[in-house]
């Protein structure tokens, strides 16, 4: 269904599409990076996406029991846990499992990737991630797997 | 068949878990379209022969066991070292939903099976020149009309 009259297609401050919108609202997005200024000029960017930054896999978690998130982006590198088994048990939850999930990381390789999107990440950008690029793959995978689904 | 080149010769990777389709596709593309084909058999070999053989062009498959053929697409667009390599999707899978699918990971173009290889090489003779403003304009217009989550 098009509409073209959405505040989701509306540009933000910064000149740039809204990642997305859910019954109505702006995406709740959960960024997951021990580089909390680097998590947060990504928030400003998303902006007025209701945005989280937490450092760890630990505070992460805590935050999705407390609010279910549209969208988690997830550094591979995290102090408390391999990013990979954060994936693995955000993914593996039922709550969870259908929550978009990508990967924004130094890590760049292939044994990398490929563990990512075989534990349930959706997409996965390497570093560094500018935000009209971050946008446009939130943009696509949330399209395909309204076309496709998840399986 | 398409005007040859004149930027050769080139490399193309094909990815693919059907060895009678992979060995009829490579034999094709040297024959037909001159190129210098190298080939893996599922998505996670496929990422891993990209890096060592540097192709010019990727020609993959969608269903395969591992990593599919999505998730190498969207592995090799979101790195900004590989974001703007040639990609094409040959699939099996012809059904409209499907093929929007397929361009949603980002691939430049989708071909169903059985493809001509005649048209493959057009294909990929299309791709090896596409610029990153028109990607990034294709994006823009596959996004377009992008409905809320919850809407299904």
């Amino acid at each position: 269904m098009t509409r073209r009259t959405d505040p989701a297609r509306q540009q933000s401050s910064l000149g740039m599409p809204q990642p997305g919108m859910a019954r109505g609202r702006p995406w709740a997005v959960l960024i997951v990076d021990p580089d909390i200024e680097g998590g947060r000029r990504l928030a400003a960017a998303i902006a007025p996406n209701a945005t989280a930054v937490v450092g760890s896999a630990r505070a992460a978690l805590e935050a999705i029991r407390a609010r279910i998130p549209d969208l988690i982006v997830t550094e591979l590198n995290l102090p408390d846990m391999p990013g990979i088994d954060f994936i693995a048990r955000v993914h593996d939850v039922p709550a969870t499992h259908n929550v978009l999930l990508l990967v924004a990381t130094q890590r760049g390789s292939v044994r990398d990737k490929i563990a990512a999107f075989q534990a349930g990440a959706d997409d996965y950008l390497v570093k560094p991630v500018d935000a009209q690029q971050f946008i446009a793959h939130v943009q696509l995978v949330s399209r395909f797997l309204q076309v496709l689904g998840r399986d | 068949m398409a005007p040859k080149s004149n930027v050769a010769p080139r490399r193309v990777l094909v990815v693919d878990d059907d060895p009678a389709l992979l060995a009829a596709i490579a034999d094709g593309l040297q024959i037909v379209g001159g190129f210098e084909v190298v080939f893996a058999s599922d998505g996670a070999s496929g990422l891993e022969r990209f890096f060592t053989a540097a192709p010019d062009c990727v020609v993959v498959d969608v269903r395969m066991p591992g990593l599919n053929g999505y998730q190498f697409v969207r592995a090799l667009r979101g790195d900004p070292e590989t974001a703007q390599t040639p990609i094409i999707v040959l699939s099996a899978l012809v059904q409209d939903r499907e093929q929007l699918a397929g361009l949603l990971t980002g691939a430049d173009a989708y071909l169903t099976k059985p493809v001509k290889i005649v048209d493959l090489v057009k294909s990929i003779d299309h791709t090896v020149r596409l610029t990153s403003d028109e990607r990034q304009r294709r994006v823009r217009e596959l996004t377009e009309t992008a409905p809320e989550r919850g809407d299904a």
